[in-house]
């Protein structure tokens, strides 16, 4: 639960009165010597500012699927059905980068490598086929989406 | 004469190619080379179509009752609008052009203008610069764009219409030197210019008046006397004189937005309060002069781009309103609402700003508009109910008791459009 305050604050230029929210446990501060924590408050921290570096070329996706699951290697391929991906579509992505792509008349999450002119899609997920792409054709008609760079799951209970 | 002129003033214009329908192909590219059409949100007319619709005969306006059986056996898709998800990627395409170019004007949802005036000193090569801004908006939006650089208003707007017309501009036509200026008014036609009506074109046309070019040329004395100042003043845009205060507007609105970028940067949320309660209340007489009230309210917020050492933050919140609206109190109040929630302390913002959109006839709606203001009680209801359809998909919960919302959400049901930017239930499906 967050708690607003009304206070003064010398944080970044002197004199700027502002609102600004902290943690419950700071605010109960009402009477009585100030805590001396509050001289360093800071902005609470923010996902966004983690995951996303260029907020208006960002998509999430959704993952339907098992295409970039590894059974074998669990640990390492951690793309799975239901998953939340991070897309940019500024980053230029690099040979063995997750990346979605539209190819095949369908949105697909593959790892990328380039080949010549020629982009090969590979799934971690070894029942699945290699894509391979060729995104200036016009006939084809595919491009790169954008590079994924997070992905959340909500990490499954054991019994 | 083959040295370059430079004007005192240059401005670049863009305007979205059909851009409801590219909004729902950016996120179903499938849909690319199919006819596509987006409806109203109750009477079902058609309000956006891409070219392939267009070549299959269907206009703007159209009731779509009397196309059904077109579109089931021509196989046309057809979607619901979504002003949610236009609200966002209009912000994304604005903030992707303002990072190469800081002044602009929001003209439309799909529409701006933008001060280049001086930009040569950065930007040696205009058509280069347009080219980039072309390529980035599609790589990040995947909707594609028109360009048109001129050196005043209205001739940016004859520059983005050749440039959608002439297949061989590829988007971009640049009109930067007298010669070319004088090309393309010589071939534009006087009815397509920017500010004449159908009235106005009559008139020229039975004066012999029938380019752009044969316009220009008219005297003064005679511009003054049949088409007033206003018309005096887009006669001078065409000579190369840059009218700011022009004041022909269109019949209509599709959508209201202001965004004027501040004077000095902006950090405490107090005056940006200030400033969203300022255009809102502005944006109500515009509402109510044209008799029209706003469905949705977008806030949008961004820091300076160009400041390179400042920390950049920019964020957008569209709240559909509880009922279609012109009243400065309740467009305020969801307005404010949505600004505290996008707001975040410690950033140097350079612009706020407020888009109304899906506006409605004041006639249809005219028994709501005097219906009281909701209760308070109503407004925390609402909040919650917003709340619970954010996080679990847009129509969970809904008001059973009113009948125009009942028909309204039938309505939107009928075709699928995800909100793909601003519902976590509709995000796009990657395989």
């Amino acid at each position: 639960m967050k708690t607003r305050v009304r206070t003064r604050f010398t944080i970044r230029k002197a004199g700027i009165k502002s609102r600004l929210k902290v943690p419950l446990f700071l605010s109960r501060v009402h009477c009585g010597f100030p805590s001396p924590a509050t001289d360093f408050l800071e902005n609470v921290l923010d996902l966004n500012e983690l995951c996303i570096v260029h907020p208006d070329d960002t998509y999430f996706v959704r993952v339907e699927g098992n295409s970039m699951v590894n059974p074998s290697a669990r640990l390492n391929s951690r793309i799975d059905d239901g998953d939340i991906l991070v897309v940019d579509c500024l980053v230029e992505p690099v040979d063995g980068q997750v990346i979605v792509a539209f190819v095949n008349d369908g949105y697909v999450v593959r790892r990328m490598k380039r080949v010549g002119e020629m982009l090969l899609l590979k799934a971690d997920n070894p029942h699945y086929e290699p894509i391979y792409m060729h995104p200036g054709d016009p006939g084809e008609d595919s491009f790169v989406f954008g590079a994924v760079t997070w992905v959340f799951f909500k990490p499954t209970v054991l019994p | 004469m083959t040295c370059p002129i430079t004007f005192s003033t240059m401005q670049e214009h863009f305007d979205a190619l059909s851009f409801y329908a590219s909004c729902h192909i950016s996120f179903q590219h499938a849909l690319r080379k199919q006819p596509v059409i987006v409806l109203s949100n109750n009477d079902g007319n058609v309000v956006a179509q891409n070219d392939k619709a267009k070549k299959l005969g269907i206009t703007r306006g159209t009731p779509y009752f009397r196309i059904k059986e077109q579109v089931r056996q021509q196989g046309i898709h057809v979607f619901s609008s979504t002003y949610p998800l236009y609200g966002d990627m209009s912000r994304r395409i604005f903030a992707i052009i303002g990072r190469f170019i800081e002044r602009v004007e929001v003209y439309s949802i799909d529409e701006g203008f933008f001060d280049l005036t001086g930009y040569e000193a950065i930007y040696p090569d205009l058509r280069q610069l347009a080219q980039r801004i072309q390529e980035t908006t599609l790589r990040s939006s995947r909707i594609p764009i028109n360009i048109g650089i001129a050196p005043t208003k209205t001739l940016c707007k004859v520059a983005t219409w050749f440039a959608k017309k002439h297949t061989e501009h590829r988007g971009i036509c640049v009109l930067d030197t007298p010669a070319k200026i004088k090309e393309a008014l010589h071939e534009f036609a006087v009815g397509d210019l920017w500010g004449i009506g159908d009235r106005y074109e009559q008139l020229l046309l039975q004066q012999g008046i029938q380019t752009a070019a044969q316009l220009r040329d008219a005297p003064d004395d005679w511009v003054r006397q049949f088409m007033t100042v206003t018309g005096l003043r887009l006669v001078y845009e065409l000579r190369e004189q840059p009218c700011k205060a022009l004041e022909i507007e269109p019949a209509r609105k599709k959508s209201i937005c202001t965004a004027p970028s501040f004077g000095t940067p902006v950090s405490a949320l107090e005056p940006l309060r200030e400033a969203v309660t300022t255009y809102l209340s502005r944006a109500a007489v515009k509402l109510r002069n044209q008799a029209s009230a706003a469905s949705y309210i977008t806030v949008l917020l961004h820091t300076n781009y160009f400041r390179t050492n400042d920390r950049q933050y920019s964020n957008s919140r569209t709240v559909k309103l509880p009922h279609p609206s012109c009243s400065d109190g309740e467009l305020i109040r969801y307005g404010l609402a949505a600004l505290e929630s996008i707001y975040r302390e410690g950033y140097n913002f350079q612009k706020v700003g407020i888009l109304l959109t899906d506006l409605v006839d004041w006639d249809h709606r005219q028994y709501t508009i005097f219906e009281e203001e909701p209760d308070e009680r109503w407004k925390r209801v609402y909040s919650a109910v917003d709340q619970i359809n954010h996080r679990f998909g847009r129509g969970r919960v809904r008001l059973a008791s009113k009948g125009y919302e009942e028909s309204a959400w039938l309505m939107k049901q009928n075709f699928r459009s995800p909100c793909y930017t601003t519902q976590w239930s509709d995000l796009l499906r990657v395989h």
